[in-house]
């Protein structure tokens, strides 16, 4: 791990290592959650809510990511207002376009009505966490594409913008 | 019966009743097929209302709320009704499950 600022800093993981000890997913998202916020009165439980969100980035790049022996990142970096998290990985190119257009009808459709036809999507488990994400605790999130590395894999990146009062 | 783990804790302390506790991250909504068995024959195979307390579960990923979600459906499919024991002092839970609602009409999500 990378430290850079006091409020600003990344990690970077090979998603081949998180699958052979699944553990550390979780164990890494706390960690990041407890430098992040740092418990009192006023943060509450925000420990907890920066810990799911920062678990549901990991695991889907792991899960979803291209290129799993080489290393991802994840920055965190926030102001007095609002924390962010950047999630840069790889995507081959129609898994980006599909991840495009998901997270564009999930913007889109405030209930989660159809839950059950989420249930069938191939990136379900996504769909709920940004659902939450985008809905619940009003996160703004953005993807990208920064560059074709290679002919068949795109870097991607996943910015994604949280009010930390919403977080409380 | 009690499934106890390094990271979390099954256990059925009635026929009709299930509690987890502790963190469940497992790695897909198919590994929760395993652990979450016991309660999948309890609504199909109770008559009164089943529960399922989680008011001690701390940490749940998308992948178990996906589980909980078919945990639902298969009592919507069975007509069973079901109640679920939230603790809204735990952020997921309060931000995220009162949408599991939506899914069956016979679900009852309390705050305990």
């Amino acid at each position: 791990m990378k430290t850079m600022l006091e409020d600003q800093f990344n990690i970077s993981f090979i998603p081949t290592n998180m699958i052979s000890c699944w553990n550390r997913t979780s164990l890494s998202a706390n960690f990041c959650s407890s430098i992040l916020t740092i418990p009192n009165e006023k943060t509450g439980n925000a420990h907890n809510t920066i810990s799911t969100l920062t678990n549901e980035l990991i695991e889907f790049c792991i899960k979803y990511g291209a290129n799993k022996t080489t290393p991802y990142d994840v920055s965190f970096s926030k102001n007095k207002e609002d924390i962010f998290i950047q999630l840069s990985f790889y995507l081959i190119p129609s898994q980006y376009l599909q991840l495009k257009s998901f997270i564009s009808a999930i913007k889109k459709s405030k209930k989660l009505h159809s839950l059950e036809s989420l249930l069938l999507h191939p990136f379900t488990e996504l769909g709920i966490s940004l659902h939450s994400l985008i809905h619940e605790f009003n996160g703004k999130i953005n993807i990208s594409k920064k560059k074709q590395t290679q002919r068949d894999i795109t870097q991607t990146v996943i910015k994604i913008k949280l009010n930390e009062k919403e977080l409380y | 019966m009690i499934i106890k783990t390094e990271n979390y804790t099954i256990e059925n302390i009635a026929e009709d009743k299930c509690k987890i506790s502790g963190t469940m991250r497992l790695p897909s909504p198919l590994s929760y097929d395993q652990p979450f068995n016991s309660i999948s024959v309890g609504i199909k195979e109770q008559n009164t209302c089943f529960i399922i307390d989680i008011s001690e579960l701390e940490y749940l990923n998308s992948s178990g709320i996906t589980a909980l979600a078919r945990l639902v459906i298969l009592a919507k499919n069975e007509n069973q009704e079901i109640k679920l024991l939230m603790n809204e002092e735990i952020p997921w839970q309060n931000r995220s499950l009162r949408s599991l609602s939506s899914l069956w009409k016979k679900l009852t999500i309390i705050n305990i």
